[in-house]
């Protein structure tokens, strides 16, 4: 057995996620354990050893739960009183990221090897593998259900938007290539993106840039300094950018920064927002900053 | 073909001569065309009943239909005649073969290609000769005519001989065919043959290779096989190889199952002697009350006619040794009667211990009269202190019991201010070596300052040592017998484990890692392994409480440098060091994602994969590898950049 004091030394937290009723919040870490909380209570109801060996990500589809990361994407079963319980193992290939197409019934992720993979969630079983889109392991998905449109970031330094009905890509931006964007140094990836309306936010080696979709433009430079994203997160108001300075970004849309505040992770590595306005920050400790008005309320931890 | 060109013909001639020569030619050749084939008879008859209806046109009114009438029943009367005599030559000619005709022909593909170039050159020259006749436009029909009869008969013939070469096909492909499946038959044969063959040989490998179980058995030697065997056996086996491993098998069998029957005898004697014992012993404890009344009795007898002390080395340790120490010494002395391995001493001045127990020491007056002197001015307060140091060896009680495990000496000693029993085998409190040995046990629980002034000098209040000192089990789970074993087991181990801890941190100190590890490409070198009495861990790791810390400096292939603090636990290998890493320019666990994992890896998913394969001893090893194979990045800042390697 491993001491416990190891296991929460190295404990991260890669995902978030609230259920769709809002009140129970699942969280994924590094050591493939799932957290369950309480929102109304703040208060842990379940921990729940999956097959993983790390989580990446968790998205919620009808009664189920699919948890992914490192050894794979499994499904966990959701009770009503939101506790889960172990489901079955879709496939063993690591994913960094994934989304839900609820209306086509379709996840569609990616991870290491930079492959596309979708879903079918009937049957669980993968039905298109996409190898061309990206060269490199694709990062981080983000969905725009009003403009029916999703998009997908890259090591490669691609963000793709893809039409949500025929699974097309519909638009291809590369921030690189931008010389107002561009940072030579630190290279071309793209760690994070984030979708709002017509709205796409991404950075990673270049800095965090604010696109117009269907016109293709560069609207605005979000500035976060010298940092690197690491996680995104867009509301209709605001865009949470969190880095690896142990602190949150917050900027409105004009591309000015309305507030810096500190979290107690060094890196960020999720940002979510709940439907009663709490933002919660997870990253590199086992701890989770729950955020009212800008003003740390609570913190968590797994 | 020749009937449409005639009609053609003849539709021409028609259209540019209307002569009475040319109706005749006409007549002439629709007649020698009746012969040759049935429609030309039929248009022969057609044209023959236009012509009679074309004379009997003019002829109108009944005697006329009469004579038609008479006419078409004369006419069926002459058909049906006609059809009778066909039966009969139906019967005189039998039924039409082909293949008699055939055989009768004696006919053969060369037979008919040659036939074929004949008759297709006769066609050739009938045709010049036709088309000469016709460019000659000469009257000469009837050489037209047999030339054109003798052309169409060539014709046939070639398409007999067409027939025949069929049918000569047909015959040929069937004895194709034949020998086809006799063949295949032949091949399946031979395929059968050829796996038999081969499944044989396979066989015979196996046979050949196969691994008897009796190589690995040890067995007597054969030279001790023929001296000890009877003669007659050794005879029959020396002929060959075989028959000796075979005789020697069977001489082994013999002589084991001897030797089995010899250990169930001999196990069913000890299993009696057990219970005599079991009887004995149980005998025994009901003496013992009995003989313990008895000593009473005895020393107060000793007591009333002046004579000190009890009977007996227990009578001795029951003088000198409170209840705690007697009870350690009690239960080393009955391990050292079931392990060879375990002895009891009992030392100290006996004389003072008798006068401290005389005195009230476990009753707490010692104590009580303590605190009163604390009580006093300073001056007497020293004064009493000192005589009281004096006499108590310095805050000890003068008896201890020492238990010799192996070679090495585990004193247990009791502490006269707090009454605790503190345990050590280390000459340096500084380096205690029984510290951890059971869960989180370092004997440092107690608060009491007193035992804290006096614990630097010896030992620590291990809870395992107080345990004994009660005489009971901590759990109903186990005896006291059991747990007693457990205590020496784990004394054993610990001793073991630390003399591989040295061994691995010699190797170490040599720049070389305790375990060769071949499958790690490794990019750097140890360049420094020392001991350090710092560790820090940006990642809140603390140090192993009573563990040994190092420092081990590792530079990369890149000329980069790597350090690592590293804390080795009271229980290793059990526990797998921890392992807090940095580099030059101030980036550790706490600030680089890179240096990060590769902590999370030492500290937590190697010791895991480790421990399931059986292979905690390896993990300095792996840990140290793993810090020589990881190349220092400044780029890494996302989570996913550094994706996870299998070090294991």
């Amino acid at each position: 057995m491993i001491e416990p004091e190891v296991l929460n030394a190295y404990r991260s937290v890669f995902a978030q996620t609230f259920s769709r009723n809002g009140t129970t919040l699942y969280i994924g870490d590094n050591l493939g354990k799932i957290t369950i909380y309480n929102v109304n209570r703040w208060a842990k109801t379940q921990e729940f050893q999956t097959q993983l060996e790390s989580i990446q990500l968790i998205v919620e589809y009808k009664n189920i739960l699919i948890a992914g990361g490192i050894g794979g994407l499994v499904t966990l079963l959701v009770s009503e009183d939101g506790t889960i319980s172990k489901g079955k193992r879709i496939t063993s290939e690591s994913y960094n990221t994934a989304l839900v197409l609820e209306e086509h019934d379709v996840l569609i992720g990616g991870g290491p090897r930079g492959i596309l993979y979708t879903i079918d969630l009937n049957v669980f079983h993968i039905i298109k593998e996409d190898t061309d889109s990206h060269k490199d392991s694709i990062q981080c998905s983000s969905l725009s259900e009003e403009r029916g449109m999703f998009c997908t970031a890259s090591e490669d330094g691609t963000v793709h938007i893809w039409d949500m009905k025929s699974q097309e890509i519909i638009r291809t931006f590369l921030p690189f290539e931008k010389e107002e964007l561009n940072r030579p140094e630190r290279g071309r990836f793209i760690s994070c993106c984030s979708m709002i309306g017509d709205w796409l936010v991404c950075g990673g080696g270049p800095r965090v840039g604010l696109w117009h979709v269907r016109s293709g433009e560069l609207a605005n430079i979000l500035d976060i300094e010298q940092d690197t994203p690491l996680s995104m997160f867009s509301s209709p108001e605001r865009i949470f950018i969190g880095g690896s300075r142990s602190v949150v970004y917050q900027f409105q849309r004009n591309g000015s920064k309305i507030s810096t505040v500190d979290a107690s992770s060094q890196f960020v590595y999720s940002i979510q927002k709940s439907c009663k306005g709490h933002m919660l920050v997870s990253g590199s400790t086992r701890t989770i900053d729950i955020y009212k008005n800008n003003y740390k309320a609570q913190e968590l931890s797994v | 073909m020749v009937e449409s060109k005639d009609k053609i013909r003849s539709g021409r001639s028609g259209s540019t001569s209307s002569s009475k020569d040319d109706k005749k030619d006409q007549a002439k050749r629709k007649l020698s065309d009746s012969g040759s084939t049935a429609d030309k008879k039929m248009k022969i008859d057609r044209s023959s009943t236009k012509s009679e209806k074309s004379t009997e046109k003019p002829v109108i009114g009944k005697l006329a239909r009469q004579k038609a009438a008479e006419a078409k029943a004369a006419e069926e009367k002459s058909q049906t005649k006609k059809k009778a005599p066909k039966k009969e030559k139906d019967n005189k000619f039998p039924k039409f073969q082909e293949n008699k005709l055939l055989a009768e022909e004696k006919m053969t593909l060369e037979k008919i290609s040659e036939s074929y170039s004949v008759i297709v050159k006769t066609i050739k020259d009938h045709m010049i000769d036709i088309t000469d006749l016709k460019n000659a436009k000469t009257e000469d029909t009837d050489s037209l005519y047999q030339t054109r009869t003798e052309a169409v008969i060539a014709i046939s013939t070639l398409k007999q001989l067409n027939r025949f070469a069929q049918m000569l096909t047909k015959e040929s492909r069937d004895e194709t065919k034949a020998i086809l499946g006799r063949s295949d038959g032949v091949n399946l044969k031979l395929q059968n043959l050829q796996y038999q063959t081969h499944h044989l040989k396979s066989e015979i490998d196996a046979c050949l290779g196969f691994n008897s179980l009796h190589k690995e058995m040890v067995m007597v030697p054969e030279e001790t096989f023929k001296k000890a065997a009877p003669q007659d056996i050794v005879d029959k086996a020396v002929s060959c190889d075989h028959e000796m491993v075979k005789a020697r098998l069977g001489w082994e069998l013999a002589q084991r199952e001897e030797l089995k029957s010899a250990v169930e005898e001999v196990k069913a004697e000890r299993s009696k002697i057990e219970n005599d014992a079991s009887r004995v012993r149980s005998n025994l404890n009901d003496l013992r009350p009995q003989l313990s009344t008895m000593l009473e009795a005895a020393n107060g007898v000793r007591t009333i006619l002046g004579l000190d002390g009890t009977v007996g080395a227990m009578g001795t340790a029951r003088e000198v040794l409170t209840d705690p120490l007697l009870k350690i010494y009690k239960a080393g002395r009955a391990l050292s009667q079931t392990r060879s391995d375990v002895k009891v001493l009992m030392e100290g001045d006996h004389k003072e211990a008798i006068e401290l127990k005389a005195k009230g020491f476990e009753d707490g007056e010692i104590e009580q009269e303590e605190e009163e002197e604390e009580n006093q001015s300073k001056r007497s307060r020293k004064k009493s202190s000192k005589d009281k140091k004096d006499k108590s060896t310095k805050g000890w009680y003068p008896v201890f019991i020492t238990w010799k495990i192996g070679n090495k000496p585990i004193k247990f000693k009791q502490n006269i201010y707090n009454k605790l029993i503190f345990a050590e085998s280390s000459e340096s409190s500084a380096t205690p070596e029984l510290s951890c040995l059971f869960n989180d046990d370092t004997g440092r629980q107690t608060s009491n300052d007193k035992s804290d002034a006096v614990k630097t000098s010896f030992g620590r209040s291990y809870k395992w040592a107080e345990q004994i000192a009660t005489g009971e089990a901590p759990s109903n789970e186990e005896t006291y017998s059991e747990y007693l074993e457990k205590i020496v087991e784990a004394i054993n181990s610990r001793f073991k484990h630390s003399e591989l801890v040295d061994e691995h941190v010699k190797s170490l100190k040599d720049k070389k890692l305790p375990f060769h590890l071949s499958e790690l490409m490794m990019t750097g070198v140890i360049t420094k392994f020392e001991e350090s009495d710092i560790y820090e861990s940006p990642r809140g790791l603390k140090p192993y409480e009573d563990g040994k810390i190092f420092k081990v400096s590792i530079q990369h292939i890149d000329e980069k440098k790597m350090y690592a603090y590293i804390s080795i636990s009271p229980n290793y290998p059990h526990n797998a060091p921890r392992i807090s890493v940095f580099t030059e320019n101030d980036k550790n666990a706490a600030n680089d994602v890179q240096l990060q994992y590769i902590e999370e890896h030492c500290n937590l998913r190697l010791p895991i994969r480790l421990r399931a394969k059986d292979k905690m001893i390896e993990a300095i090893s792996r840990q140290i590898g793993t810090l020589m194979m990881q190349p220092i990045s400044a780029k890494v800042t996302t989570r996913n950049r550094f994706h996870p390697v299998q070090l294991l």
